[in-house]
């Protein structure tokens, strides 16, 4: 018990521990004087400076974020129609240059004549058919029409509706696949 | 093991209710905050015990003296930072910790000393033999045992300096004299 009290507050004795006390007194600090301070000391400013400072800067990064994630959704919201428009004007002239392609028009004065339906109809046919026979040849034409038509962005737009636009359709197809499913599964029972 | 790891955490994260002498502390440092250069001179004199027995207890006796003085130059340019004044003496102790650290990252050359300086300058064998038993205890007890036994400080005395709680002083002060006692043979 007395050698507690003296490790805790030096009451009693505990010779084994004076005994350290005493080999390791050379190590103990020597009193020295204060390391020189810079010649001229100025007071610190206050902490309530750098704290408000960091608020303002906090509150400008917030409102700025806020700024440009509006500016940005407004930019989104505004290309839609966009897109909209060309496809709308895209899509006139891809018919136009595939009947071109296939069917030369001669630049005479009967090309002003509008042309029979029957034999409209029977090339439209011709047409279909060898767009689907030949897949290949049917691509190039579509590029080829599309690069003289569209500009890049505009491209990038089209196919980006042409791929929300499949994306659509096969989830339609799927929905009704399962209604039909579902119709069938209720009339069998 | 594990025991003493966890009771080490312990240990060095309970802080002691703010007393008399640490609201004094606390008006030394805001007096030095003010450009006082003799409050400064205050702060050292109360706190360099302290200061050196921290970095004793992990580098090499020669340097301590150096260290410490970079430790108050050190928490002079940075006392603007100290939240809580009060809190000063753990303050000083983590910039001496950090210090000592950096110590080691450092790559010095290092050259053998001949007998004759050796005898000279550094301390006798056994108290060299003693302190480096104390150095391989875990940071909580070393810091403790060193305090108490080298730089002569009662238990009381060390809690008030470092904020921490006396009970954690007194478990750190027991378990760590238990240990050292182990490595140097003595039985209890």
């Amino acid at each position: 018990m007395k050698k507690e009290d003296y490790l805790w507050d030096k009451t009693g004795s505990d010779p084994e521990i004076e005994r350290l006390e005493n080999a390791l007194a050379v190590f103990r600090y020597k009193e020295t004087a204060p390391p020189e301070l810079p010649a001229k000391v100025l007071p610190f400013t206050k902490k309530e400076n750098t704290r408000s400072f960091f608020r303002f800067a906090y509150a400008a990064a917030c409102v700025a974020f806020v700024a440009i994630a509006l500016g940005v959704w407004f930019q989104i919201s505004n290309k839609k129609p966009v897109v909209a428009e060309i496809r709308t004007e895209f899509a006139a002239p891809v018919i136009e240059n595939k009947i071109a392609d296939v069917v030369p028009v001669k630049d005479t004065e009967q090309s002003n004549v509008a042309a029979p339906k029957q034999f409209i109809n029977r090339k439209a046919v011709k047409i279909q058919k060898a767009v689907y026979k030949n897949n290949l040849a049917a691509r190039e034409i579509k590029v080829k029409s599309a690069t003289v038509a569209l500009s890049k962005e505009e491209k990038y737009a089209y196919d980006q509706l042409m791929l929300a636009l499949s994306i659509t359709s096969s989830k339609l197809k799927l929905v009704s696949d399962k209604i039909e499913g579902n119709t069938v599964n209720n009339d069998g029972r | 093991m594990t025991g003493n790891i966890l009771l080490f955490t312990n240990a060095t994260t309970t802080a002691a209710p703010v007393s008399e002498k640490a609201t004094a502390q606390a008006q030394i440092v805001e007096r030095v905050c003010a450009g006082d250069k003799e409050a400064f001179g205050e702060l050292y004199k109360a706190f360099a015990p302290l200061v050196h027995g921290i970095i004793l207890a992990r580098v090499p006796y020669d340097e301590v003296d150096d260290l410490a003085q970079e430790v108050f130059l050190s928490a002079f340019k940075n006392l603007h930072t100290l939240r809580d004044q009060t809190a000063i003496g753990a303050w000083l102790s983590m910039i001496a910790r950090n210090r000592a650290v950096e110590f080691y990252r450092q790559t010095k050359p290092t050259e053998e000393l001949s007998e004759e300086i050796r005898e000279k300058d550094v301390p006798q064998t056994e108290a060299r033999e003693i302190l480096a038993a104390i150095r391989s205890l875990p940071d909580a007890y070393r810091e403790t045992l060193v305090l108490r036994l080298v730089e002569g400080m009662s238990g009381q005395e060390i809690a008030e300096r470092t904020n921490l709680t006396p009970e954690s002083v007194r478990v750190n002060l027991h378990r760590g004299m238990r240990l050292l006692r182990r490595k140097l043979g003595i039985e209890e």
